[in-house]
């Protein structure tokens, strides 16, 4: 992970949850192509993401998904990819640009890049630490890897943060994995919409480089 | 049909035959029962091969480009005595037809009636006419049969050449009621077929390392072992409806 954070359990609704914190100053990043990507939530009818609620609840909850890094928004909105070549059948990275739809001949409007800040130190429940495990009864990998599994389990752990009488260490705001992108390795953040504007301070947009994305892919960390 | 690796002889003897060369001795009637399509026989350029039916596994030599090329004979056998039709061959036999099998059909016989090859690589995009080439049909036909979702097309870069077509959509293996169903996500999420595309190379750790290709072309991944093909196509869908959610924002 590029950003400094705190790893430990904290009780969240009497139960003691895997919590990843990070202080107040951090960037967070996300990527967006249409007007108000950057800051608004999804509505209900397209909330499929992987920490989103089950299908039949997607009223419950909304969540404002950001990453770690650049390069790690990057591969989450799919402009970095590790993909196999039309040409050759070899896996390699990838730094995809935008086309024309070829039904339409138009061009989706370019992709943008906003940088938030977190307005203070707050905590996100580990969705894949093992102790979530036991405490749901929710395996993310059996019987199948399915993600559905992932959304039941956010589920639960939104009802359990929803019922939080004692306060927490840091306020839980919402939750964390890593990326489930081929070729990334950096961490996901998801932040409840309740608490977008307690905990995130907004950020500017600017049109995503392509060529600095692609520098930051090939550079190693120092 | 039985193959055998015979070398060309002048006088019938038989010794072994190079290692790039495989003879297949059988009457064509045979070799269509067999599952191959005929049709398909090319005097081009060395190109790709698949045998996809084990029993007529042959091991040869793949080069550095990972082709292989074969030296076919289509010999009349209704005997059924292989002694005497091997006493019978002659030069011309074998020097008459050289040519490069691109793809055996399996010997399946609903398989056998597909009236498309697979392609060499999955991967490969293709042009209308080589699809309609593959269809037997024309390429109108082809593109309407892209617009009602049966198969998608993408546009090459700078469109200097055009729709292609990656060549998965045409082997034999491919889920089609599931490439339906993601095609149609991807329609209905108003993102572009290169997009699509895009997302079916990509290696999805969801699915253990392999691709969305893959996955449409049936190869196994924990993570959907032991599913009925309903679930499978349920948890694909998950992964794709996902990937959705990322990009419409």
């Amino acid at each position: 992970m590029t950003i400094a954070y705190f790893s430990g359990l904290q009780d969240v609704g009497s139960k003691q949850m895997p919590v990843v914190s990070i202080g107040p100053g951090v960037p967070l990043h996300r990527l967006f192509r249409f007007q108000g990507g950057d800051w608004t939530i999804a509505p209900p009818e397209h909330r499929k993401g992987r920490a989103d609620p089950p299908a039949g609840q997607r009223d419950d909850f909304g969540l404002l998904y950001m990453a770690d890094s650049p390069v790690t928004a990057g591969f989450e909105y799919g402009v970095l990819r590790y993909a196999k070549d039309p040409l050759t059948g070899d896996e390699q990275f990838e730094v995809v640009e935008d086309d024309p739809n070829p039904d339409t001949d138009e061009l989706a409007p370019p992709i943008q890049l906003v940088t938030h800040s977190t307005r203070l130190a707050i905590g996100f429940v580990d969705l894949e630490h093992p102790a979530l495990k036991a405490m749901f009864g929710i395996d993310l990998k059996q019987p199948a890897a399915r993600i559905s599994h992932w959304r039941e389990l956010s589920r639960e752990v939104h009802q359990a943060c929803l019922v939080m009488t004692v306060p927490t260490v840091v306020p839980i705001v919402g939750v964390t994995f890593e990326t489930q992108q081929a070729g990334g390795n950096g961490r996901i953040f998801a932040v409840y919409d309740r608490c977008v504007e307690m905990a995130l301070v907004q950020g500017a947009s600017a049109l995503l480089d392509r060529a600095a994305l692609a520098a930051l892919l090939t550079t190693p960390a120092a | 049909m039985q193959t055998y690796s015979i070398a060309p002889s002048g006088n019938n003897a038989r010794t072994p035959a190079p290692e790039d060369t495989l003879v297949v001795l059988a009457s064509v009637r045979n070799l269509v029962a067999a599952g191959l399509d005929l049709k398909r026989l090319r005097t081009s350029m060395v190109h790709h091969m698949q045998l996809k039916d084990p029993r007529y596994s042959v091991n040869l030599p793949v080069d550095a480009n990972g082709e292989v090329s074969v030296r076919l004979a289509a010999i009349a056998d209704e005997s059924g005595d292989l002694q005497q039709l091997l006493d019978g061959i002659n030069d011309s036999a074998f020097s008459a037809l050289t040519v490069v099998l691109d793809g055996l059909l399996t010997s399946e016989p609903s398989a056998r009636a597909a009236p498309a090859a697979a392609a060499a690589s999955p991967y490969e995009e293709l042009t209308a006419a080589q699809v309609a080439e593959r269809m037997k049909c024309s390429t109108p036909i082809v593109y309407q049969r892209e617009k009602e979702g049966e198969f998608f097309a993408i546009l090459a870069p700078a469109r200097v050449h055009g729709r292609r077509y990656p060549a998965f959509q045409w082997f034999e293996r491919l889920d089609r009621p599931l490439l339906k169903r993601v095609i149609e996500a991807y329609r209905e999420a108003g993102l572009s077929t290169n997009e699509l595309w895009n997302f079916l190379r990509t290696v999805q750790r969801q699915f253990d390392g392999k691709t969305g290709v893959d996955i449409l072309l049936g190869a196994s991944a924990p993570a959907l072992n032991g599913m009925r093909a309903q679930e499978r196509g349920d948890a694909v869908m998950d992964v794709v409806l996902e990937e959705l959610s990322r990009t419409a924002v």
